[in-house]
């Protein structure tokens, strides 16, 4: 493996290269989106602290920049396989939401840990129509719930691709990742399609309540 | 946490029997199984959706698995959006003639492969030795080795441990391919064949490299075998009648004089721009690049600058469709062809050599900037 990059990933400017897009609370034609990164980040003010942080793994294709687009209302019909890094922010009133979607493909998954220090809930998107993969993404999956820097950190399961004819549905996903087993944590899956975003609210209003529970 | 589908299960049969079985899981599995816990701090009961509501399909109709030395693949209309599988074939001639969500190709070898458009992603998994013709708005590989691809591609393609892989431009035709694209989402302007990004570059070697010039595209994949189920099917390899135009893209020679030609909405704007290319290409030009992008008032300021004031009400209608020619001579050719063949369309055109190449790169740097986000 090459040297990783040196430096606090904690600040977007010294990470891989990126797409940063930040946009500033306060008023927005989007506040009309239940599911808007305002929205979360209004339901998410009930905690002490100043910024959440919400890491966005999984594998390549797995559909991560679209959620991440489609929970910032923006386009998703023209979007790149991301090489380095997405992060979109918000803030209101002195709260700070920060998103990070990073990329998946096998050779840059070694970069995932720069990006787990003080996430307060990972969002693991798995492909339900790619069944070829399933034992893959279980494993990387397996892998991050065993990771030091992740321990007690909440992970919602987006079953995601529901829209495409061969999809697994959550509960046959659940079943063969033996999301049962875990202990040491709050684990939800939740079935959606990035695409259409159906799904997408509900998996996002447990990420809000599980953060504020874990905040208390 | 234990994994049912890890490779720590230390079952001896093959790598075929561990993996999760396709059809038959999915084809029992009717309703949700609720007694499988979906949460451990939810207490609320699972929503229904429409992928819970729809029709159910037979996997099989939407999958091409373990073939060997046939001509197979799908006939205008059978597709109509959906998914695609193709998995384990050999020798095989395919043919996807319709447009599709998002084909996965796993474990082919030596296939002749073409597949139309795709509104996500195309992804090629542990192949060897594919000739194919794809559009689509990802372009995907993994652990691939050999194959050459006409491609039209909306973003960047990339390539991940794989070698041996060639590019050209996407050049084919069949009756119903325009409306295919359409159906796709895909605009036949907006095509990245050329910039390849490799996650796994090795120095001193090329893991990629583009096919030259002169290839053709049936020389590739050849049309269906006319004793086959697609010899109704009237497919044509002629560059002029490609329904992607053909792009010199990264082979261009930054040398030649160079000119901006720019379409505003319309009820015509593709026509005029096929005409356009036309004309050009006539005249020996050379289309560099092409794209088709929605501008907004301050995107117009920044590219046209001093044209911009005239331009600004022009981008309100919808995309614009902007077109890089090259050549001695180019800009005086593209300025009469817009008097003479275009005299009451909205167009741009750049006013001299001098400016060109500036606007040239305002222009499609905008435009990377726009779709890259």
């Amino acid at each position: 493996m090459e040297n990783l990059p040196l430096g606090d990933f904690s600040s977007p400017s010294t990470a891989l290269q990126s797409n940063l897009s930040v946009t500033l609370g306060g008023v927005s034609k989007r506040e009309g989106n239940k599911m808007g990164l305002l929205s979360i980040l209004r339901k998410l003010k009930s905690t002490p602290d100043q910024e959440v942080r919400i890491l966005l793994l999984g594998l390549d294709n797995g559909g991560k920049t679209t959620l991440l687009k489609q929970l910032a209302s923006e386009d998703i019909s023209h979007i790149t396989p991301t090489q380095g890094f997405n992060i979109k922010s918000v803030q209101s009133q002195g709260f700070k939401l920060n998103v990070w979607d990073i990329g998946g493909q096998r050779k840059i998954r070694p970069y995932w840990r720069n990006y787990f220090e003080n996430t307060d809930v990972l969002i693991y998107v798995i492909d339900s129509a790619d069944r070829k993969r399933f034992e893959e993404t279980g494993q990387e999956l397996a892998e991050l719930l065993d990771e030091e820097k992740l321990s007690g950190v909440p992970v919602l399961i987006f079953a995601n691709k529901q829209d495409l004819l061969t999809a697994a549905p959550a509960s046959e996903i659940a079943e063969g990742l033996n999301l049962h087993t875990i202990r040491d944590r709050m684990w939800q899956i939740q079935s959606c399609s990035a695409l259409t975003g159906e799904g997408i609210q509900e998996g996002m209003n447990w990420v809000c309540k599980s953060v504020n529970s874990k905040k208390k | 946490m234990g994994c049912f589908f890890s490779k720590k299960s230390k079952r001896k049969s093959s790598e075929k029997d561990e993996r999760m079985p396709t059809t038959t899981t999915v084809e029992t599995t009717t309703t949700t199984n609720s007694s499988v816990p979906l949460g451990n701090n939810s207490e609320e009961p699972p929503k229904q959706y429409s992928w819970d509501k729809r029709e159910k399909v037979d996997p099989k109709d939407y999958m091409l698995s373990g073939l060997k030395d046939v001509t197979v693949g799908r006939h205008p209309g059978k597709l109509n959006g959906q998914q695609f599988v193709i998995q384990d074939c050999e020798n095989c001639n395919i043919f996807v003639f319709d447009h599709a969500a998002t084909i996965t190709i796993d474990d082919c070898v030596n296939c002749r492969i073409m597949l139309g458009p795709i509104k996500g992603s195309v992804f090629f998994r542990d192949c060897k030795d594919i000739k194919c013709v794809v559009a689509c708005q990802q372009f995907r590989t993994r652990d691939c080795k050999k194959m050459e691809v006409f491609l039209c591609c909306a973003t960047q393609p990339i390539i991940e441990a794989s070698t041996g892989m060639k590019f050209g431009c996407f050049q084919y035709f069949y009756p119903d391919l325009a409306f295919h694209f359409k159906d796709a989402g895909l605009s036949i302007f907006n095509n990245n064949w050329s910039n390849i990004h490799d996650f796994t570059p090795v120095s001193g070697e090329n893991n990629w490299s583009l096919l030259p010039e002169s290839s053709k595209v049936l020389d590739f994949v050849p049309v269906p075998d006319p004793e086959s189920e697609f010899k109704s099917v009237r497919i044509s390899g002629d560059p002029e009648r490609s329904i992607v135009p053909l792009t010199k893209g990264g082979r261009r020679k930054d040398s030649d004089e160079s000119c901006l030609f720019v379409f505003f909405a319309g009820e015509y704007t593709t026509a005029n721009a096929r005409k356009l290319i036309d004309e050009v290409t006539a005249k020996s030009f050379v289309l560099v690049q092409t794209k088709e992008v929605s501008m907004r008032p301050e995107d117009v300021k920044r590219v046209f600058q001093n044209s911009a004031d005239e331009l600004v009400d022009w981008i309100t209608k919808g995309p614009v469709i902007a077109l890089e020619l090259s050549g001695g001579g180019v800009v005086d050719a593209c300025r009469s062809i817009a008097d003479q063949v275009f005299p009451g369309t909205k167009v741009f055109v750049s006013e001299n050599k001098n400016s060109s190449s500036r606007d040239v790169d305002n222009f499609f740097n905008f435009a990377d900037m726009q779709m890259g986000l």
